[in-house]
């Protein structure tokens, strides 16, 4: 359905030129789920942007890589080309819920839109069909709704519409770029499950971009944990939980907190030490090096940077050291 | 294509001024000011305001309201004439200034790059030259008249419009709900049209208000410098007239010249406050 080979993305930085995404690939099943996780900065944002094309052109660009959808390369596509696809076959939902919707339109008019430019469908068509997809996604007394304008909805409720949007036209695929981080506990569990729901309903594929690993464990098939820039590790969801192999990934698993009231005084959460480096500070060899307690020599450069290679069956790791290796010999 | 949006913003407007005295009195002068204008203008209001009906500097009375001038000339035929003049000033060089400014303003925050440069160039360098030495320069070049006042203040007061309308539109592309638009495949025509411009347009019909005002102010300092209107009454040259007049106490063609600009002035203050109450989004919400 989907699938990104060799994807680099840069920008033009005051220090020079930076890798936001360094060659990276992954593939996306019809129908399936991706979690992309990693720390902020580590260039999830970007990735989605670029499968979108929608970098912004003053100061970056899709550097090279391929970009294969339904057998078309997208990033050799013309811009009117783009855009027709942009929200009818590849949608995306943002983080911010209270910013994406435009504050001067009612949400109806917002929904109409998407309907408009790629359905040709007249007005009271479009009307009739956003009272459809609010009801889809879970708002009640949708005729009144379509009529409000942004600022009457709370957080929640924007971000159904903005699924609403994204879903008007039932793209193929679907990417949500933290669709529950501004939102609170309840509210994330219950649009995750919409999200889960509405994905068996229009059998589309989701790329989810958290950094909440929990999200991930919930929600993905598989998942690509991204540090600056790269993919450092890409396996099916149950096996990276259970055998993570990059020293990275099981910082961030044990970071994860769990709740165990009998264990509470013994056991303190971890944290992974220091911070992602700035891009243009990053060392040779492993990027993760700094820290890293498992580090050795060959880290630091002198074998040049770790490709992602397979650690064990499915399961592909950037680390020469990975942490439960296993080849198929065994 | 349809357009997909129509929000009445005219009726909350309405009710605005419809619930403040002073804001019915502002919106009325507008009116009354734009109707004797319109008048003036077809001919159907003072047409013979040339004509002398009494003798010079007569006083007001009843059968004279407002007196007479130099000539003999209706003083009240004059102002009424000077309306004219001041609203069509005012209204062409708003829409002038309004349409260099915002298209350039929103080229420039659009699209950034050399389209900025260039744009923030040029009003730089427009407002690095003394207001008052560049209307100058632009009167002697294109000649005395209605039209050259038109386009020489057109042409200057673009700049405030243009830099406002530019932050604007910096700030609100970058906002999320652009690149979601982007996201649905929306054009960048559409974008700057549907979901940008709808978003700044109380600036654009505030600043509107404000240049009129400006506008009829400006005319009247340049016709008082003896740069304006040659054949046509206008408020302004009542006033310069009214330099040796005074000193003989005849008061009145000066008094009701300044008296009418006071009240256009003001009205349109109100009613740019009334808009901005109106349309600005961040004070809508409450
Ligand atoms: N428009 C831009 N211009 C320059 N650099 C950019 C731009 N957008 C992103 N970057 C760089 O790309 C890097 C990755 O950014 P990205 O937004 O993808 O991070 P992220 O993983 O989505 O983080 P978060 O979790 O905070 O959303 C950032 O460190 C930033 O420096
Ligand atoms: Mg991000």
């Amino acid at each position: 359905m989907l699938s990104v080979k060799n994807l680099v993305t840069t920008f033009q930085t005051r220090q020079g030129s930076i890798k936001a995404v360094d060659n990276i690939s992954f593939d996306l099943p019809k129908g399936s789920t991706l979690g992309i996780v990693g720390e902020s900065g580590s260039g999830k944002s970007v990735t989605a942007l670029s499968i979108m094309r929608l970098i912004p052109k003053d100061t970056g660009k899709i550097l090279q890589g391929d970009i294969i959808f339904n057998g078309q390369n997208i990033t050799t596509l013309t811009e009117s080309g783009m855009r027709g696809m942009r929200g009818n076959k590849i949608s995306m939902i943002f983080q911010e819920p209270m910013t994406s919707l435009n504050p001067v339109f009612t949400v109806g008019n917002q929904i109409q839109e998407t309907l408009i430019l790629h359905q040709q469908l007249s007005l009271q068509q479009a009307q009739k069909k956003a009272i459809e997809l609010l009801q889809m996604v879970g708002i009640p007394s949708p005729e009144k709704r379509i009529k409000d304008y942004p600022h009457h909805l709370s957080g929640g409720m924007r971000q159904r519409v903005m699924i609403a949007i994204a879903l008007a036209c039932k793209p193929d695929i679907l990417i949500a770029d933290e669709p529950t981080t501004a939102l609170d506990v309840t509210i994330q569990a219950q649009i995750l499950d919409l999200l889960k729901n509405l994905q068996k309903e229009l059998a589309m594929s989701i790329i989810m971009i958290t950094h909440d690993l929990g999200v991930v464990a919930e929600f993905c098939d598989d998942v690509a944990v991204m540090y600056c820039g790269k993919i450092i590790e890409k396996a099916p969801i149950h096996q990276i939980f259970a055998q993570p192999q990059h020293p990275y990934t099981q910082g961030l698993i044990k970071s994860i907190p769990t709740f165990h009231p009998e264990k509470s005084h013994e056991q303190r959460l971890s944290t992974i030490p220091g911070t992602l480096p700035p891009f243009h500070e990053i060392p040779s060899g492993c990027s993760f090096q700094n820290r890293c307690q498992y580090a050795q020599e060959a880290c630091k450069g002198l074998q040049g940077t770790p490709p992602l290679a397979l650690a064990a069956q499915a399961h592909w790791a950037a680390c020469f050291y990975p942490l439960h290796p296993k080849t198929h010999q065994d | 294509m349809q357009h997909p949006y129509k929000t009445p913003l005219w009726k909350i407007f309405l009710r605005n001024i419809l619930t403040s005295k002073i804001n019915i009195f502002a919106l009325s002068i507008v009116c009354i000011s734009c109707l004797i204008a319109l008048c003036a203008a077809t001919g159907i209001l003072a047409n013979q305001w040339d004509v002398s009906i009494s003798d010079s500097h007569t006083p007001p009375s009843l059968q004279h309201i407002c007196g007479t001038d130099i000539l003999g000339r209706s003083v009240l035929d004059k102002l009424i004439k000077g309306t004219e003049v001041a609203m069509s000033t005012g209204f062409f060089v708003a829409t002038l200034s309004i349409i260099i400014g915002v298209v350039l303003g929103v080229l420039a925050g659009y699209f950034g790059g050399i389209v900025d440069t260039c744009v923030v160039w040029l009003y730089s360098t427009i407002t690095s030259i003394p207001n008052i030495m560049l209307l100058l320069s632009l009167t002697f070049i294109l000649g005395k008249g209605i039209v050259a006042i038109y386009i020489s203040l057109g042409v200057t007061m673009w700049v405030g419009i243009c830099r406002l309308i530019r932050g604007e539109v910096i700030k609100h592309k970058n906002r999320e709900y652009i690149l979601a638009a982007s996201a649905i495949g929306a054009s960048h025509f559409r974008k700057l049209w549907y979901h940008l411009l709808p978003n700044i347009w109380h600036i654009i019909i505030i600043q509107f208000a404000l240049i009129f005002q400006v506008a009829i102010k400006s005319e009247v300092m340049l016709s008082y410098l003896g740069l304006g209107i040659q054949n046509s009454p206008s408020w302004g040259t009542m006033i310069d007239e009214a330099k040796t007049e005074l000193i003989r106490g005849i008061w009145w063609p000066f008094t009701f010249a300044t008296l009418a600009m006071f009240l256009i002035v003001l009205a349109f203050n109100l009613l740019s406050d009334t808009l901005r109450d109106t349309l600005d989004p961040k004070l809508k919400k409450k």
